[in-house]
């Protein structure tokens, strides 16, 4: 993130969390007290993250306070910055990235076989940066028929190893 | 010491010469090691755990000695993917990174690499020899903590973890230590077994695992910094020196003995682990260096005293398992079951029932340091060619590994979950300059934090005063809150102002007239 956005997003962030710090002092506060079992003040499950809770609340505070001293406020947003932010590269690459991972590691891995599943995940990675940035056929040949070797040989030796050299069942 | 040194050669005579077969233990296990620890998502407690599965039928030395090689190895592997990915391999390794990655960066990975070694390899001679002679002396002090000991040793981790991986913000950094902290909090809590944070998830119930949350933080998290990047950089690995020049590390042999002595001393304290010795190291390091400039940008010194206080700890991290019976990290809890198992009785009572086990598990940190030092130095060109890879290719492996290491150690899919919302979570904790290196490091120390809290509170009764009671939590205390302190405004306002006044009455002491 650019430096001159940081207020900004420090000003977005420090309420989440000021509002995440709340949440975790309310929750603690609502846990039980064991007074009819004679339990110590001290020992209640609530102490604890009731005062971690109240530390992360000051903290963004300070953190809050000082983005409302730099403009943080000023978020500036518009139809046209949002349509500029959504259309930026990076952005479009780092979604992308998030979802085929989900898509594999929360989705496949346990409801596919982990050989084809992780070979699927490869190879669709693969395709995804790689072929589809080369311009060139020939070379997108010998690219597709590199990646399909990679995904057979990383689902292959990453299973094996896990499965009979380390014993785990794998998923 | 005489019967020590007697005990120590026959033990390494025997492990040598009269069954040379563990001297291929020692390479293999060293090599695995050092291969489970580089590669993101395998850690030296997952290497050592499942290593303990595939040793359960060995005789209880081999065992032993496998075992051992595989923890130092691991602990000096993570240095590798912390320099060449910036992926610290294992949590110990994350102030690696912080000069390791921007040395690789300036095509000195060879170098880097080198540097680490040696550090590793002298903080572990140095953890050695303190093993060997200094065991008693340093378990004992380590049994004068207390839970205010406690309290203040998890409260200090936390601020100077933040105060180094956000040097331009800590604030931000102790953010992240505190939520790391809460984290820890999340499942059934000691005391009356309370489910805390669960919401009725059986799979919540039981806490947020570190592995996966680390695995996920540092590994998917790096995954998407990487991919996100429209032209994929490669870092040229110029490898023209991997052998560190003498004058190199002899230049900082004041920063060695200390982050060796520092790191060897904090391996001993129960449950604080290589991480907060590295840390520490760097730390210690960075504010009496002549070069503290370039601590962050690719400082030698700084490499060297990370690697050194890590693998001094794993020395250090033995010294309760065998006196007190008491971990000093993770993979050392790992092994001290793994003793258990194979029929050792580690404790108080280990010097009157199995003294020669002590000298035995000295001449095995002895072997795999060697192994380890070897191996690190021959094993570099080859390893340093994982940075002219497109990292397009790369990343689908690193998250293979990622997920079938989240799930192994526990063999549950909710763990999978777990890394994955770490690693978006690390994302963006990167992007808004919050470090991760805290949050992992609050999720550590949690566990020691609530406990102690709680019972410090109880003992005290709510009274603050009994927190600053004891030397010892009265100087870790003042340590925390002068680093906590030392950031802020008004601190360096007063600072420089006392500074300046000291200044005048110095001149009208030398120049009574004016």
């Amino acid at each position: 993130m650019k430096q001159e956005n940081m207020p900004k997003a420090d000003f977005v962030v420090s309420i989440l969390l000021m509002c995440f710090g709340v949440w975790i002092v309310i929750h603690s506060l609502q846990m039980p007290r064991f007074k009819e079992v004679g339990a110590n003040p001290f020992s209640v499950p609530g102490i604890v993250p009731g005062i971690l809770g109240t530390v992360i609340f000051i903290l963004s505070l300070v953190v809050f306070i000082r983005s409302l001293t730099r403009k943080g406020y000023w978020l500036g947003l518009n139809r046209q910055t949002l349509k500029n932010f959504f259309q930026e590269i990076s952005l479009q690459r780092m979604l992308l990235t998030i979802f085929i991972c989900i898509v594999y590691g929360i989705l496949m891995v346990g409801s596919l076989n982990y050989y084809l599943a992780t070979f699927i995940f490869v190879l669709v990675f693969l395709i995804l940066f790689q072929l589809l940035g080369s311009e060139d056929i020939t070379a997108r040949g010998k690219l597709l028929m590199l990646s399909v070797l990679q995904a057979v040989l990383v689902a292959g030796i990453v299973g094996a190893v896990f499965r009979y050299l380390f014993l785990v069942d794998l998923p | 010491m005489i019967d020590g040194f007697l005990m120590f050669s026959k033990a390494l005579w025997g492990f040598m010469v009269q069954n040379p077969v563990m001297i291929l233990y020692v390479l293999g296990a060293t090599q695995l090691g050092i291969i489970v620890g580089m590669l993101p998502g395998l850690t030296a407690t997952m290497g050592v755990a499942l290593m303990t599965t595939l040793t359960f039928k060995m005789e209880p030395d081999s065992a032993v000695l496998i075992l051992v090689c595989m923890y130092v190895g691991a602990i000096y592997g993570g240095s590798r993917s912390a320099i060449l990915l910036n992926i610290p391999g294992t949590p110990a390794n994350a102030a690696t990174a912080v000069d390791g990655y921007p040395l690789a960066r300036q095509g000195l990975a060879g170098k880097a690499i080198g540097i680490a070694t040696t550090g590793s390899f002298l903080g572990s001679m140095i953890g050695l020899l303190l093993l060997a002679f200094f065991t008693p002396l340093i378990g004992n002090f380590a049994l004068k903590f207390k839970s205010f000991e406690f309290f203040w040793l998890a409260i200090f981790g936390i601020v100077i973890c933040g105060n180094l991986t956000a040097p331009k913000d800590p604030l931000k950094g102790w953010i992240a230590g505190f939520l790391g902290l809460f984290v820890a909090t999340i499942g059934m809590e000691p005391y009356h077994a309370y489910q805390r944070f669960s919401f009725g998830y059986m799979d919540l119930s039981g806490g947020i695992h570190l592995i996966p949350a680390m695995v996920g933080a540092f590994g998917f998290a790096e995954i998407i910094t990487v991919m996100k990047q429209p032209k994929l950089e490669v870092v040229k690995g110029k490898i023209d020196r991997i052998f560190p020049r003498g004058k190199d590390i002899w230049k900082y042999w004041r920063s060695i003995i200390r982050s060796g002595l520092v790191g060897t001393f904090i391996g001993a304290i129960p449950g604080v682990g290589e991480d907060i010795a590295a840390w520490t190291s760097y730390d210690l390091a960075k504010n009496s260096s002549k070069e503290a400039e370039k601590f962050g940008k690719g400082s030698i010194e700084g490499l060297l005293v990370a690697e050194t206080g890590n693998n001094s700890a794993v020395a250090g991290a033995m010294i309760p398992v065998l006196s007190l019976a008491i971990p000093g990290s993770a993979p050392a809890a790992v092994l001290l079951a793994a003793m258990f198992i194979h029929g050792v009785r580690p404790g108080p009572l280990i010097m009157i029932e199995f003294p020669e086990f002590v000298y035995q598990v000295v001449a095995m940190v002895l072997l795999a340091t060697t192994a380890m030092f070897v191996l690190g130095l021959s094993m570099v060109r080859p390893l340093v060619k994982v940075l002219a890879i497109r990292r397009a290719k790369l990343m689908p492996v690193v998250f293979v590994l990622c997920v079938i290491g989240s799930y192994a150690i526990q063999a549950r899919l909710f763990d999978i979950g777990v890394m994955v919302v770490f690693g978006i979570i690390g994302y963006f904790m990167r992007e808004m300059d919050y470090p991760i290196a805290p949050m992992v490091l609050g999720i550590i120390l949690g566990t020691i934090l609530d406990k102690n809290l709680v019972r410090s509170l109880i003992i005290s009764e709510g009274n603050p005063l009994f927190f600053f009671q004891s030397p010892i939590s009265m100087i870790i205390a003042s340590v925390t809150l002068l680093t906590f302190f030392s950031r802020t405004r008004w601190f360096r306002a007063l600072k420089s102002k006392i500074r300046d006044s000291i200044k005048i009455r110095i001149l009208r002491m030398n120049n009574p007239s004016r």
